[in-house]
């Protein structure tokens, strides 16, 4: 079979990184907001392991977000006819050619960004020894409103790449693609097999 | 032992235990600090000169219990005034309320409000939530702050503070015959006594409470409790929203599919027809 490069292995690796450190956040920090699931944290040996195992789950999931400003940034600020066309629904019958990331790719990925430097830099702030009580009350609000955003976005994303796409989720498992697949979703970049 | 979660209840009232601060009876010798920190096994701490003899400047993991020094220019001329800041032990305690790890803070049978540090998350959402900016932590992140000297008076002890100072400027006992013996001796306020259901540490003051420099008012952070009461349900809500409508959406659109195997489908379709 004829297959495209879609991503290095050190994206897959970073994407993996981001992904599983991402879960261990969610089920340490679930386990912290709501008592009636302070369970989970047994999993981790104890409630305050499984604190340090967040804070330090934190830390690979801010640098993995950092590495991932290199690969998708400047794509993804890159916004053009087709991009417009895309968006506009009323014409969603007649998909425009599509280059590296899509307009949804792109925009999920910002919104990704932000959130996830939000709950990165006010965690930090949590976690600081000696933040004042109006400091870890911003810190606080500011790490809940991320989180709560990024979670309802979360899923439509774990959506798309495994049951609306189907092999969509091979690129981050092989870091390629079938060419004839990829030449159809991302006509104006796929032009050969090889790397993308 | 009573009701003792249910501020309202009446074992809560009835069996809690607390203390009644004086500060015009305070000379500031600072007998309450030391002898909190020799029987809590607390370390001296190195601070520096601030021009002031208020020291330790500020509560820490090893000072639960500071007296604070203000300086009022008032009706009756000038006044220097000696407070004990410490955990004020509230029957709706912000810091208890909020603690998501189960046993971290906890209230006692004698109604103050203790801690275990072993099941501490070190989340500091305690001092986020206390309206008086008290719970500090250790090195490790887990909280420090007053336990009214658990160990001594579940054991029939006073705590250590009320029992160094000299001048019965702290008083520990019943709360309502604490609240009584202020009374009769006609001071004008007595903070803490209704505020956030009753607190632990109550105030007999002769001025309005401003005078001293506490909040009126007291109460529970509204960044907290946006937290606990919306923020927290919306998350939930919120996910299981996304998750029905991609599975909605699913049902009703199906994957996306190539539109050559598209054709094969109807063709394998009309060929079993």
């Amino acid at each position: 079979m004829e297959a495209v490069k879609k991503i290095s292995v050190t994206k897959k690796i970073n994407h993996w990184l981001l992904t599983i450190s991402f879960l261990v956040l969610l089920f340490t920090g679930i386990g912290f907001a709501h008592r009636i699931v302070s369970w989970i944290n047994a999993f981790f040996s104890s409630t305050y392991f499984a604190s340090e195992i967040h804070k330090w789950g934190g830390v690979i999931f801010g640098f993995t977000l950092l590495f991932s400003i290199g690969s998708y940034l400047v794509t993804s600020l890159r916004f053009g006819g087709d991009d417009v066309r895309d968006g506009d629904r009323s014409r969603k019958a007649n998909v425009p050619p599509q280059g590296r990331l899509s307009l949804g790719q792109k925009l999920f990925y910002l919104t990704l960004l932000v959130l996830g430097l939000a709950i990165v830099v006010s965690g930090f702030i949590l976690w600081l020894p000696n933040s004042s009580r109006g400091l870890l009350q911003l810190g606080l609000i500011v790490h809940n409103v991320a989180f709560m955003a990024l979670i309802v976005t979360l899923p439509f994303h774990v959506y798309l790449v495994i049951a609306a796409n189907p092999g969509t989720y091979r690129i981050v498992t092989h870091t390629t693609a079938p060419f004839k697949w990829a030449k159809k979703r991302y006509t104006k970049r796929v032009k050969k097999p090889g790397v993308d | 032992m009573g009701d003792m979660k249910n501020p309202s209840s009446n074992d809560f009232i009835g069996s809690r235990k607390g203390l009644l601060i004086s500060p015009e009876l305070c000379i500031a010798c600072r007998g309450c600090q030391t002898a909190c920190k020799e029987w809590n096994n607390l370390p001296a701490e190195r601070t520096k000169n601030r021009g002031s003899h208020e020291n330790p400047p500020d509560l820490s993991q090893n000072l639960y219990n500071k007296i604070r020094f203000v300086e009022v220019a008032g009706n009756k001329g000038f006044e220097w005034l000696f407070i004990s800041q410490r955990c004020m032990h509230c029957g709706d305690a912000g810091c208890l309320s909020v603690c998501p790890a189960p046993g971290a803070i906890t209230r006692n049978e004698l109604g103050a409000v203790v801690f275990n540090k072993e099941k501490c998350t070190a989340c500091k959402l305690c001092r986020a939530a206390c309206p008086f900016d008290i719970p500090r932590f250790d090195e490790d992140g887990r909280i420090s702050k007053c336990h009214l000297c658990q160990d001594r008076t579940e054991n029939g002890l006073l705590p250590a503070c009320a029992k160094g100072c000299p001048t019965g400027a702290i008083r520990y006992g019943d709360r309502v015959d604490l609240m009584e013996r202020a009374t009769k001796a006609g001071y004008k306020t007595l903070y803490g006594s209704t505020d956030l259901a009753g607190m632990g540490a109550m105030y007999a003051f002769k001025e309005l409470p401003e005078y001293y420099g506490f909040d009126s008012s007291p109460s529970i952070p509204a960044s907290v409790a946006l937290w606990k009461s919306i923020l927290k349900p919306l998350v939930v809500i919120g996910l299981g929203a996304s998750v029905v409508a991609a599975a909605a959406h699913y049902v009703t659109s199906g994957p996306k599919v190539n539109e050559k195997n598209k054709v094969n489908e109807k063709t394998e379709e009309e060929g079993d027809k």
